[in-house]
């Protein structure tokens, strides 16, 4: 009697009964999103799979219309006569067609979605259709990625960051992408509506939310024109206390023209911050820098 | 065969773990630590008065077993499905998980904690791979003052305080080890950490929304450019948990209905508490499963 149970046990155990052949898969990697009459319009880049070898997959992007999300994956589907597989999604671009209502259903589609991963990059576009035909993922995920880490003018938005803001009724911040594929700095999405953001704003945007990596800061000298003072702001951190808005920097000197002491350089690096901070608080502004480097060229 | 006090004390840190993780939807912060007092409180007075040995204890717990049996089978089941085998009958993976816990729980107790003991070690190892590769993506800033907010404290507090004290009469008829209250403080003050770190990781509002934060947050993970989608190894792990905490809760029945019906074959009445337990498992309030199933046919 116990063998028989084993053999039962054994029997249902490995079983193969959802085994999918990769070719039957449609490998989804890019989606693009966009509400037209009413209706969804989705683009989706799908890998190709051939049978040759090569170094980089091929990627086709198809279009299709639908009245809701999943009624779209599902029409994807069948017209594609493959099981939609988006445990490889990458990308999802929007346009600002997509409103609080239709947010709240790519929300619930990706958190009931057991097989997506919600840390793929969400980005805002002008042209949907031409930046999800003329690009790759990986160049806007490289273009955002070393934007954000590099010079502090975007923000890295994962879906992960867009569900949490959504739910916490908080500003959804997504880099803005143009149709010839340059970051145009940030489209935040508040009270049911896009409002741009310009990449030099950003870096204050980035200041108040606590999210400065590292940044090049560049002055002219008051008393010649054609002179810098070039600073390399190494880290940051932004305490946001009830009253106050507590900032501490590492900074660089890169290149001194100016010949200004410590003094002048910290006056005028905060006067300049605590200006463009007004425009996202009211609160106390204090800054504290440590800088490194000579102040004599 | 004597058992170990230390073998003990692991299968009690097991299944805290699993109460734990199963019901982290409904705990807050201050409900784990006025629950865990409580039900230390409890546990150092039991000690004392040994209310076990009376029938109506062996009663209530008999039902109570039956009805966490039941009620975990249904939630492991949809578990498994949701995370381990997707595209899966839910019937027969409730029928695989039932069928392996009767098999187990007839075994005698020194089998039940030398597999307990076996599978620590696997358990153990998975944790601490776990922590080590989430870590980086814990963020202080998600500790929060709204963690201490929270909805029906009392209720979820009482839930809690008696779900903890029924882990601890789950290892009663294993052996009467004396607990120390350090064994329990230290089990106590796991949880609280476990709860911290992964609130760290997600945010409150992404623990609230997904179903499964505990394998939400391995979903992150991607070290070294190729260590990602590795939640399927804490699945099996949690899985494992689980199945410890069912199994015990059925050898709990077992154990008290040979005492109680003074019988020493009860193949019969087993047979009848297994089609009782599939059965029961499948109607359970939550998810409706033999509703939608039959619905279906």
């Amino acid at each position: 009697m116990k063998k028989i149970l084993i053999l039962i046990l054994l029997f249902m155990l490995t079983g193969c009964s959802s085994y999918i052949e990769l070719n039957d898969l449609a490998i989804i990697n890019t989606l693009g999103l966009e509400k037209v009459n009413d209706n969804y319009k989705l683009y989706a880049s799908i890998v190709n799979i051939k049978e040759e070898e090569s170094l980089e997959p091929e990627i086709e992007t198809y279009e299709i219309e639908g009245n809701s999300l999943n009624q779209i994956v599902d029409n994807l589907s069948l017209t594609l006569n493959k099981k939609i597989y988006m445990s490889h999604l990458n990308l999802l671009i929007i346009n600002d067609t997509i409103k609080t209502q239709e947010l709240d259903e790519i929300i619930n589609f990706f958190i009931n979605n057991n097989e997506t991963r919600e840390d793929f990059l969400v980005i805002n576009t002008n042209n949907l259709e031409k930046v999800i035909k003329n690009s790759k993922f990986q160049q806007i995920n490289d273009l955002v990625e070393n934007s954000s880490r590099e010079t502090s003018k975007t923000i890295y938005t994962t879906m992960y960051d867009v569900i949490k803001n959504y739910y916490d009724k908080e500003s959804i911040y997504l880099p803005y992408i143009a149709s010839d594929i340059t970051l145009e700095g940030l489209k935040e999405f508040k009270n049911n509506t896009y409002k741009e953001i310009k990449s030099d704003d950003v870096i204050y945007l980035n200041y108040y939310l606590n999210n400065i990596d590292t940044y090049k800061y560049s002055i002219t000298c008051h008393n010649n024109q054609n002179k810098y003072l070039y600073l390399n702001i190494l880290t940051s951190n932004t305490s946001n206390f009830k009253n106050e808005l507590l900032i501490t920097n590492e900074i660089k000197i890169i290149s001194n023209d100016c010949n200004y002491n410590q003094d002048e350089i910290n006056n005028l690096f905060n006067n300049n911050l605590k200006s463009n901070l007004t425009k996202y608080t009211n609160k106390k502004i204090t800054i504290k820098n440590t800088i490194r480097g000579t102040y004599e060229n | 065969m004597k058992i170990k006090k230390i073998e003990i004390r692991i299968t009690y840190f097991i299944l805290n773990l699993a109460i734990f993780l199963l019901n982290f939807k409904n705990i807050s912060l201050l409900s784990i630590i006025i629950s865990n007092i409580l039900a230390i409180l409890f546990i150092l007075l039991f000690e004392k008065t040994n209310i076990y040995k009376y029938k109506l204890t062996k009663v209530i717990l008999t039902f109570l077993s039956l009805f966490f049996l039941t009620y975990y089978l249904n939630k492991v089941t949809i578990f498994i499905g949701d995370n381990i085998l997707r595209e899966y009958s839910i019937i027969m993976i409730s029928l695989t998980l039932l069928l392996a816990i009767f098999f187990l729980g007839n075994k005698g107790y020194h089998t039940i904690i030398k597999v307990i003991l076996l599978a620590s070690y696997f358990i153990l190892f998975f944790l601490i791979i776990g922590y080590l590769t989430t870590i980086p993506y814990f963020e202080f800033k998600n500790i929060t003052t709204k963690l201490f907010i929270t909805n029906n404290l009392f209720l979820n507090t009482l839930k809690y305080t008696l779900l903890i004290i029924y882990t601890y009469f789950l290892i009663y008829p294993l052996s009467n080890t004396k607990f120390k209250t350090k064994d329990l403080v230290i089990t106590n003050i796991y949880q609280l950490l476990t709860y911290l770190f992964i609130i760290g990781i997600l945010s409150l509002t992404l623990t609230n929304i997904y179903e499964y934060p505990y394998i939400t947050i391995f979903k992150k993970v991607n070290l070294i450019g190729f260590i990602e989608r590795i939640e399927i190894l804490p699945s099996l792990n949690y899985l494992f948990i689980f199945f410890f905490l069912l199994l015990l809760s059925f050898y709990q029945i077992k154990y008290n209905l040979n005492i109680l019906l003074k019988k020493k074959n009860l193949k019969y009445l087993l047979i009848l508490l297994f089609i009782l337990i599939f059965l029961l498992s499948l109607i359970t309030p939550r998810y409706y499963i033999l509703n939608h199933y039959l619905h279906s046919m």
